[in-house]
């Protein structure tokens, strides 16, 4: 992901926190199961929440919430996701982000 | 009687506000989804839901699956459509708060009774006219105020008292397009003494209905026109409600809080497994007895009934056909662990005949503000006010760095339950490890 880097150890906090709560339902790759993390924006609560979604063929689909961002600039998601990604290998999706683009201009991609 | 005089009762605008599938529409709404589009249950896999309880069903699922809360996880097709995310307590608990407070925009604060987690009771008698030309109107602002501003559809009935509110939003507004739903007087007769299923109503359980039914009366109209003195004969008090309810009356007053008689305090839980063995039960016991007792400290309270309650696991519920059992034992008035979980330990060994258990509940009763110490001749008191000190000390750990801070050892053998309890929510998940 491109755009301007946050050198903020909070960032770091969070990705740890992110991951301490994924990690009891994700041990080991299953067949015919998709893993990603989804971001949602919520503008109500103005704040984006991470959920760990698990999708296994013809069965239900699990979503777990995994973090919040109370932070709720384009620029600090930003950073967090992209230090997420640099941790993760799971697809962050996100959702509820129509019409809006990072704080560069670019669109949003799942990534 | 064929009418009833009605210009004596009294008169207001009540609006009863349901949030619709609460848990299911804050879950929806976390993850950008419209609460009645999408197709969502809150499941609980806490340990005491036998594998899996739905909590919450979105309205959408319900359509789809003919799904109801209260189903177990096995009952759940496997059907990629369906999301299933787990509780958040305490995330629900802050949405009601939030909800609520868009209400006490629309009435003072004495006006509103939150009812549960998801309904509330709201007097806008004084209030309402500030606010629209018609009560519906005035409603509708109300549901569009909570939709903009949080995401969830509210359901809303109206009526001249709370029961009428009530009914109207049970049997009326979940069922139609705008989610309002009305009664009045004059329209109760012809609303509702049609209805047959006497369960549907509010304050009619399944057995009132079968007994009811069992009396001969067999729809609310047989009910409105039943003697209401017969009733109360046959049902003690809660028969000239019953009789009140058919007729829409209601003189509650929200404002006017009702003052418990006869104040007690209690936990209990659901165990994970059924128990068996006496050192097990006798743990849990141990666990809930100290959480009454420091509730009482809290309060500073003193008891004089100690009650232990347990319930059988369902497999002897069916084959022994007893659920369990309850029993109280008089005390002087006490806050001493040690005295209530000694009371707790002789009805556990003199009435527990070995069946497995599922639950298991302490209460105390006939509480009294703490004036005094009740001593006597079998209890040496500084070794009481030695308890006391200690008593004291560990509830101030335990509220600076939390209730696991410290805990007695026991609670680590097999049976115990406390330290995983202490993140649930009314038996439920809390969902705080996220921030």
């Amino acid at each position: 992901m491109e755009g301007i880097r946050l050198n903020d150890e909070k960032y770091d906090k969070m990705v740890k926190r992110i991951l301490e709560n994924l990690q009891p339902y994700f041990k080991l790759q299953k067949i015919n199961t998709i893993y990603s993390i989804q971001v949602v924006d919520n503008p109500y609560q103005k704040k984006y929440n991470f959920f760990f979604v698990i999708a296994k063929k013809k069965q239900r689909t699990r979503s777990i919430p995994i973090g919040i961002l109370h932070d709720y600039r384009m620029e600090a998601l930003e950073e967090l996701c992209h230090q997420l990604k640099q941790k993760v290998d799971f697809t962050l999706r996100f959702e509820n982000f129509e019409a809006q683009t990072w704080d560069d201009g670019r669109k949003i991609y799942d990534i | 009687m064929t009418t009833f005089d009605y210009s004596k009762e009294p008169h207001g605008v009540f609006f009863m506000i349901d949030s619709k599938s609460f848990y299911a529409s804050v879950e929806s709404v976390e993850r950008g989804l419209n609460p009645l589009q999408s197709i969502l249950v809150v499941m609980s896999e806490a340990k005491n839901t036998g594998g899996g309880l739905v909590l919450a069903t979105s309205p959408k699922a319900k359509k789809l699956f003919n799904l109801k809360n209260v189903d177990r996880m096995r009952d759940l097709p496997q059907d990629p459509r369906l999301l299933v995310v787990p509780p958040r307590m305490n995330l629900y608990i802050e949405m009601n708060l939030k909800v609520n407070q868009i209400f006490s925009r629309f009435a003072a604060e004495e006006d509103i009774l939150p009812y549960s987690i998801d309904e509330s009771l709201v007097d806008m008698t004084k209030t309402w006219k500030m606010f629209g030309k018609t009560k519906e109107a005035v409603a509708r602002k109300i549901q569009l105020a909570v939709k903009e501003e949080l995401g969830i559809y509210t359901t809303v009935g109206i009526g001249e008292n709370p029961t009428q509110a009530k009914l109207a939003l049970d049997l009326f507004a979940k069922k139609s397009k705008d989610l309002i739903g009305m009664l009045d007087y004059q329209s109760f007769g012809a609303k509702i003494w049609p209805i047959e299923e006497l369960a549907q109503i509010w304050g009619i359980g399944k057995r009132t209905a079968n007994h009811l039914n069992r009396c001969g009366i067999q729809s609310m109209h047989d009910l409105a026109f039943s003697n209401p003195y017969q009733l109360k004969e046959e049902f003690g008090i809660i028969g000239t409600q019953l009789f009140a309810t058919a007729w829409g009356i209601d003189r509650t007053q929200l404002n006017q809080r009702i003052q418990v008689k006869e104040k007690s305090i209690g936990n209990s839980q659901v165990l994970p497994r059924d128990y068996r063995e006496y050192r097990d039960v006798s743990v849990v016991v141990d666990e809930i007895g100290r959480q009454v007792a420091a509730r009482l400290r809290k309060r500073k309270m003193q008891t004089q009934v100690i009650r232990l309650s347990i319930g059988y696991s369902m497999t002897v519920q069916s084959e022994e056909k007893t659920h369990g059992w309850a029993h109280e034992i008089k005390v002087s008035p006490t806050d001493s662990p040690t005295e209530i979980l000694a009371n707790l330990k002789y009805m556990l060994q003199r009435y527990w005949t070995g069946l497995p258990v599922r639950h298991v509940g302490v209460s105390v009763g006939r509480v009294m503000k703490k004036s005094y110490v009740q001593l006597d001749l079998f209890h040496d008191p500084k070794q009481l006010e030695k308890e006391n000190k200690l008593n004291q000390v560990m509830d101030k750990i335990r509220k600076r760095h939390g209730k696991t801070a410290l805990y007695f050892g026991n609670s680590l053998e097999k049976g115990g339950t406390y330290v995983e309890r202490q993140s649930l929510v009314g038996g439920h998940n809390g969902g705080n490890t996220l921030e």
